[in-house]
C-alpha cells in the first residue's frame, strides 16, 4: 500500500484496511440507474393525449434537440450524484495498524469524522448482523468498547465482520504480548 | 398594484433561456467536480479500482457535456 493516503501515527504500518459491503453502494447505484431511465419511459407519451381519471391532458411534442438537451442535463445531474455517492463510499474506511484502530466516517462531502482507538485499550468487540440480507451477504456492524471511553466505536455495514473482529482481537493480543515481553517486571492483564 | 407577471416568461427567447440553463449547469458541474477532485486528491486511497472510477467519471462527463453543448447549439 505504497500509495495510500491514510495517515498512520508515528509511522505505524497498516495491517488491514476494511470498507463497507459492496451491496451498500450497489443499492443507491440501482436507484440512480432507474432515475436515469425515467425520461426514456416518459418519452413515448410526448405529443399524445393522456387520460387520467376524468381529466385529459395534451402533452406537447418534444423535438430531438430539446429532448437531448433536457436528458443530457438530467444525466449530468445524476452522474455527479453517482460520483458523490461513490466518493462517500470510498472514503468511508477503517484501518487496523500495529497499535491503533482508526475509522473515517465520510457522511457527505463536508461531513467527515475521524476516530482513533488504541488497540491496547479495547475491552470488548461485538458483531451485529441483522436480518436476512446482512446474513446472506455477510455484512453488519461491529461495536468496539474501549476502556475509559464513554461511547462505543461503531463500524457500520462492514463486510466480513467476523473476520474483522478476529483482526482487531489478534492485534490487541499481539500488542499486549509485545508489551508484556518488553517489560517482564510489570504484570499486564489481557 | 401592478398586474405584471413575476417571471415574464413570454418575453424570454428560447435560445437565451437554453444558454442560461446551460451556463448554470456547467458552473454547477465544474464546481462540484472540483470539490470531488479535492477529496480524491487529499483523502482517497489510489487503488486500481479508484483510478478506473475516476477515469470513467472523466470520460462519461466529457460525453455528457459534449451532448449538452451540441444540443444547446441545435436549439
Amino acid at each position: 500500500m505504497s500509495e495510500t493516503m491514510y495517515e498512520t501515527l508515528e509511522g505505524d504500518a497498516i495491517v488491514s484496511l476494511h470498507r463497507k459491503h459492496w451491496l451498500l453502494i450497489i443499492m443507491p447505484l440501482i436507484s440512480f440507474v432507474l432515475l436515469a431511465l425515467l425520461p426514456l419511459v416518459l418519452l413515448p407519451f410526448a405529443g399524445t393525449t393522456v387520460t387520467l381519471g376524468t381529466g385529459t391532458f395534451a402533452l406537447p411534442p418534444l423535438p430531438l434537440a430539446s429532448f437531448l438537451f433536457v436528458y443530457s442535463l438530467w444525466l449530468l445531474l445524476i452522474w455527479v450524484k453517482v460520483a458523490d455517492t461513490y466518493t462517500n463510499y470510498h472514503l468511508d474506511v477503517w484501518t487496523i495498524t500495529g497499535r491503533y484502530l482508526s475509522g473515517i466516517d465520510q457522511r457527505d462531502l463536508f461531513n467527515r469524522h475521524t476516530a482513533v482507538l488504541h488497540l491496547e485499550r479495547i475491552q470488548d468487540v461485538t458483531v451485529e448482523i441483522q436480518g436476512p440480507i446482512q446474513t446472506l451477504f455477510n455484512f453488519g456492524d461491529i461495536h468496539v468498547q474501549s476502556a475509559g471511553a464513554s461511547r462505543e466505536f461503531i463500524m457500520r455495514g462492514i463486510a466480513n465482520p467476523n473476520t474483522v473482529r478476529e483482526h482487531i482481537l489478534r492485534g490487541h493480543d499481539t500488542l499486549l504480548r509485545a508489551q508484556h515481553s518488553s517489560t517482564p517486571s510489570k504484570s499486564t492483564t489481557s | 398594484m401592478s398586474n405584471a407577471p413575476l417571471l415574464p416568461l413570454s418575453n424570454v427567447n428560447v435560445a437565451d433561456l437554453t444558454w442560461y440553463i446551460y451556463g448554470f449547469a456547467i458552473v454547477v458541474f465544474i464546481g462540484y467536480s472540483l470539490i470531488l477532485a479535492y477529496h480524491w486528491i487529499h483523502y482517497a486511497e489510489r487503488s486500481e479500482s479508484f483510478k478506473i472510477a475516476v477515469a470513467l467519471y472523466c470520460i462519461v462527463s466529457a460525453v455528457l457535456v459534449t451532448v449538452l453543448t451540441l444540443s444547446a447549439y441545435a436549439l
